[in-house]
């Protein structure tokens, strides 16, 4: 297969992961859309920045993240290799995003008059939120994918060009030689 | 770390300290005065803490910054009265000797200062007129309050809410004219209030300094935007040429970066006038971030992130998406809020575009060497006025025209970067092209001196490219020859354009040996393979191919092939050779045996003490012996036949209890001679008829029965008929028990000129033909010959001849039937008949002439004679004979032309061809020339009395009268 095909397919794929990742948030802001409308028809466009939804949607979004970063670790071994940097991401994220996030959520659902530099904070959480979530789909499914291809790889590997019972010894099948 | 990182950390290091001491040494002069532009003017320095600024006229400027009292009115609500009561004394903080710098507040602030005049030799009036700049533009309150005599205070106003048009003093920052007279002591009041940030120096202007700071203000503004104008539009025009979108994204960022700056500074409302509300402050926070947005953008194209970076290209994205929200939601936001967002992302890009740029270039980008100090000197520009601000560094006008300083340099070394990026590219792309010619120099090498043929061609068959060797292989004398030959060379290729170009079509490849004259002359073989190269579309491109000369190759083949063909001729040869040899010898055998009993008893004929019996015996051998001599010339003449594949059958109606009856009659005596029987056996129900060739049949059933008796000693020979239901065939199958076959034997038995071993040909005789002529007329009559036999037993041959009839009323089921007929038919006999009439016989051989002599004169006949065709015509023009027998080898004029002479003169009485060549065509031919039938030579007497007899008997002579 030719290297400009290959890239081709690549790509395919790539788009096919995005679009099915950018259903899943899109099925996430769903309620979130609702609200927004609502609060559009009222009139308060200002309220959607300083209300607290934009932050529940980007808790939710890092949450996801972070449990999909989790996943990853557990479940892909080559992970392994690379675990401390991936704690280091998680961390980052629970600390530059999910704790501001979550605290935002509080204070703006408790405050009357918050400062309005929230409605600049509050979509640059969420923007960096849906980032993160589709950068660790993105590395969750490639990693799948790898791991298909390096066990494919490990059986033809094992399977070799002879039988592997010639190249076992006798007492290992089972009938031991006097 | 590594050696060269370490390099580029001392060279930033470097860099650094020689821009601190750049910006250090002006800053000791500058420390000196605002402005020195002659030794003429001085500035006032005020002693710390000192309340009241004394004025002299001769002094240019002096600094309010150090004499003023400061109150901060957060909710703004204060009045003058109020503030000016007494009752805020206490709130009242006196400078700390710096600027003004409360950051990004919305709070409203109070100064009071005191202003005491004082004479000087420049005086000329008691009044003199002061020029008050509050060093911002486009404040939200700026609000002058003079006091009056009666303790009042007039107010004088220089914000945006009074239109420049309208502004005592019409300048970009807050000016106020403020007049003293001598000896006059003041308390002014000064409110403010800016919803960006609060940096305010306080300046008190003599009108000629200020007119000269305005001047000098001007230049700077002018080199500034001058030069971010130039750098813009010259590589806005670099981008129109190269096409490269570096140059765009990095046209798009000067531009509104300047354009920002001009805004920020107030010159679009000051030039531009008020009334363009777009112009103004509101709309700076957007302008900005499209300018921060364009820089990512540059930066991106430049540092090649998505390629190199994707973690760097990630953060960009992101960094892209909340400035296009930002930039959405700062309609909504209030500006002071927009104005700490964007402060923050500010430091935060320039933060990271700093370490992008470091990275690249610590990972060999070298092109990012002037990104990076760029980037350095606008954030350098940046990073010396907030330390103004903040008071950490003087406020110098260079300092305080830092930032836009630093914008500039940086603009313009991040020009210097792209124009080092594009030799970097110019220098990697000729490095490439470089390597790209050496590999192509290689590559021709290998085409040029390759040993095979190799060429290109286009799709409608012009070579446009081959090696020499190609030009060789064909013949030319160059590759420019073979070039110049159009097709030529191609047709040689392709011998079968259309066939093969579909082969490249569907295969994509096709190996072709091909036989071909070279140009030069001479020919030669090669092995042609082509190949279909397709383009990037996947469409039919060119074709290419190699020719490789097989010359050599065919040579020793063909050498070898004609070695084989001869040698297996030879023993070919040979084996015919000896086969013939062997015929021969059995033919000489069996001529000769006869031969010999036919001299032998003819001599004896002239021996007169014979006795009537002998002389009977004699002749009786004599015949026998010519008839044999007679049927081995008939073999060797069907052998010839089959050989030339002109034997033919006739396909007629055989009575077969006729035909088995003469067979049966043939043989029973002679069987019985040698001690045996011989018997038909019918098998019923059969039919009475087959289609087949009469002569014929019988000719195979007598060869099958001749070799039963010839080969049985005891027993006898069986013949059995029947009609085979599977072969739908009828079956004669001639069983003896005589010697049989071997299985060896059996596998040699229809090999023409062969016999069962060669012993066989001693003991028993024969040609070998016989079997080989019956087979193979089997066959012409839709059969075929099977053979079953037991070595000492005997052997079964049967003959398959025929197929059905199509009417079953001819099958007969029993004896009787088929008895009378045959008693029918057999009571027809043969006896000399008695004729009348007058028979003309050309003929040139004395013997046969009269031999037909003694037959017709027994009939009763008139014959005469005649020696060739032409007396025979003449004597048909001359006489009136009732029948011409027509020899046709003869002298003067041949049978045949004499026969169609005779018919094209008219004559239609009945002429007989009487001749030794009977083979079928020559039957055919005289037939067309008007023969009326065809006796053959040796002549059987019924067969010759029966035919004169069917044109001259009773009968006819009855019907005639």
């Amino acid at each position: 297969m030719s290297e400009k095909y290959s890239s081709i397919l690549e790509e395919k794929e790539l788009s096919r992961l995005k679009q099915g990742t950018y259903a899943d948030i899109l099925f996430i802001m769903l309620p979130f859309m609702a609200i927004l409308l609502q609060t559009l028809w009222a009139g308060n466009a200002k309220e959607i920045l300083l209300g607290p939804e934009l932050s529940i949607a980007a808790s939710i979004l890092t949450g996801l993240s972070v449990s999909k970063f989790f996943q990853g670790l557990v479940s892909d071994r080559s992970l392994g290799v690379y675990k401390e940097r991936v704690v280091l991401i998680i961390s980052a994220t629970l600390f530059l995003i999910l704790i501001p996030a979550l605290i935002m959520t509080m204070k703006l659902s408790t405050a009357e008059d918050p400062p309005e530099i929230v409605a600049f904070v509050q979509p640059a959480l969420l923007i960096v939120a849906i980032s993160l979530y589709i950068s660790a789909i993105s590395i969750i499914r490639a990693r799948e994918e790898d791991d298909v291809e390096e066990n494919k790889e490990v059986e033809e590997t094992e399977k070799g060009i002879f039988p592997v019972e010639m190249l076992k010894p006798q007492d290992e099948t089972g009938e031991k030689t006097p | 770390m590594q050696i060269k990182s370490r390099v580029h950390i001392a060279r930033v290091i470097l860099y650094s300290a020689l821009l601190i001491y750049a910006l250090g040494a002006p800053r000791l002069v500058m420390a000196e005065s605002w402005i020195d532009f002659s030794d003429s003017v001085e500035m006032i320095k005020l002693e710390f803490k000192q309340k009241t600024i004394d004025l002299f006229g001769t002094v240019d400027s002096y600094s309010i910054n150090h004499a003023m009292e400061v109150l901060e009115d957060i909710p703004g609500e204060l009045t003058i009265e109020q503030v000016s009561s007494g009752d805020y004394e206490d709130r009242f903080i006196p400078s700390s000797g710096t600027i003004l710098n409360e950051g990004i507040t919305g709070y409203s602030y109070w100064i009071r200062f005191t202003l005491s005049s004082h004479p000087s030799i420049a005086d000329v009036s008691v009044k003199r007129l002061w020029y008050l700049e509050v060093g911002r533009s486009q404040l939200n309150i700026a609000e002058l309050y003079i006091p009056r005599d009666d303790g009042s205070y007039d107010v004088i106003e220089a914000d945006i809410r009074k239109p420049f048009s309208a502004r005592d003093v019409v300048h970009v920052n807050s000016v106020f004219p403020v007049k003293t007279l001598l000896f006059e002591e003041k308390t002014y009041y000064l409110k403010i209030r800016n919803d960006n940030a609060l940096f305010v120096p306080l300046t008190l202007w003599n009108p000629i300094a200020f007119a000269e700071k305005v001047a000098y203000e001007e230049f700077v503004y002018g080199l500034f935007f001058g030069g971010m104008l130039i750098m813009a539009f010259y590589n806005v025009f670099v981008f129109l040429s190269v096409r490269d979108k570096g140059y765009l994204y990095y046209f798009l960022y000067v531009f509104s970066i300047s354009f920002w700056q001009f805004i920020e500074h107030g010159h679009g409302l000051t030039i531009f006038g008020d009334s363009s509300g777009i112009l103004s402050k509101y709309y700076l926070p957007q302008l900005l971030m499209f300018s921060f947005f364009m820089m990512i953008q540059f930066t991106r194209i430049f540092l090649e992130t998505e390629k190199d970076m994707p973690g760097t290209e990630l953060v960009f994205n992101i960094f892209k998406m909340i400035i296009v929200v930002s930039s959405v939601a700062a309609f909504f936001v209030d500006y002071i809020s927009t104005q700490i967002w964007m402060s923050g992302v500010s430091l935060v890009l320039m933060i990271m575009l700093l370490l992008t740029a470091s990275f690249s270039w610590v990972g060999g980008n070298e092109s990012a060497r002037y990104f990076f100090v760029g980037i350095l000197a606008t954030v350098t520009g940046g990073a010396l006025f907030v330390g103004v601000v903040e008071g950490v560094l003087p406020a110098t006008p260079l300092l305080l025209a830092s930032a836009p300083i630093g914008t500039l340099a940086g603009a313009v070394l991040l020009s210097f970067a792209l124009a080092d990026r594009i030799k970097f590219l110019q220098s990697t792309a000729l490095a490439a092209n470089q390597r790209s010619m050496e590999s192509l120099s290689k590559f021709r090498s290998i085409f040029d001196n390759a040993v095979e043929g190799m060429y290109r061609m286009t799709l409608d068959g012009s070579m446009v490219s081959a090696n020499l060797s190609m030009a060789k292989l064909l013949g030319y004398n160059s590759v420019d020859t073979l070039l110049g030959s159009g097709v030529e060379a191609s047709r040689v290729c392709y011998s079968d354009p259309v066939t093969q170009y579909n082969l490249l079509s569907k295969d994509g490849v096709f190996q072709t040996e091909i036989a071909y004259e070279k140009r030069s002359g001479g020919d030669a073989w090669g092995r042609h393979s082509a190949q279909l190269i397709l383009d990037e579309n996947g469409k039919p491109s060119h074709i290419e191919g190699t020719l490789v000369d097989i010359t050599a190759r065919k040579e020793k083949e063909q050498a070898e092939r004609e070695r084989e063909k001869n040698r297996v001729e030879k023993e070919v040869a040979s084996a015919s050779a000896s086969a013939k040899g062997e015929f021969l010898a059995n033919m000489s055998h069996e001529i000769r045996t006869p031969l010999t009993a036919i001299i032998g008893y003819s001599e004896s004929l002239y021996d007169e003490e014979l006795t009537f019996k002998e002389e009977q015996n004699a002749v009786d051998t004599i015949i026998r012996s010519s008839h044999h001599l007679l049927g081995l010339i008939d073999d060797i003449l069907d052998f010839s036949k089959i050989e030339a594949h002109q034997l033919e059958v006739e396909k007629i109606d055989v009575d077969i209890a006729l035909l088995m009856r003469d067979i049966e009659s043939y043989f029973i005596m002679k069987a019985v001679s040698q001690g045996l029987y011989f018997k038909v056996d019918y098998q019923f129900p059969m039919p009475s008829k087959v289609i087949a060739d009469p002569k014929r049949l019988k000719q195979i059933l007598l060869n099958l029965c001749s070799n039963a008796l010839k080969f049985t000693k005891e027993g006898g020979v069986t013949i059995e008929v029947g009609w085979d239901e599977g072969r739908k065939l009828m079956r004669f199958s001639v069983c003896d028990t005589g010697i049989g076959l071997t299985e060896k034997q059996l596998g040699k038995l229809f090999q023409e000129f062969s016999q069962a071993d060669e012993s066989t040909a001693r003991n028993f005789g024969g040609t070998g033909l016989g079997l080989v002529i019956s087979k193979t007329l089997a066959e012409l009559m839709g059969g075929t010959i099977d053979v079953t036999s037991v070595p000492g037993e005997g052997s079964c041959f049967s003959a398959y001849i025929g197929g059905e009839l199509p009417d079953r009323k001819d099958w007969i089921s029993n004896w009787d039937t088929t008895k009378k007929e045959t008693k029918k038919r057999s009571g027809k006999g043969l006896s000399i008949p008695v004729l009348s009439g007058k028979i003309l016989y050309a003929e040139d051989n004395p013997v046969n002439q009269k031999l037909v002599a003694m037959l017709v004169k027994k009939t009763g006949a008139e014959l005469t004679l005649v020696e060739n065709g032409k007396e025979a015509v003449e004597q048909v023009e001359n006489n009136d004979f009732d029948l011409v027998l027509m020899d046709i080898q003869m002298p003067v004029m041949n049978g045949v032309d004499a026969i169609k002479l005779i018919r094209d003169k008219g004559y239609t009485l009945p002429i007989l061809a009487l001749t030794a060549n009977v083979m079928q065509e020559d039957v055919k031919m005289y037939n067309k020339v008007g023969s009326n039938g065809c006796l053959a030579k040796p002549i059987v007497r019924p067969v010759f009395y029966q035919m004169l007899e069917s044109y001259l008997g009773a009968e006819k002579n009855g019907e005639e009268t």
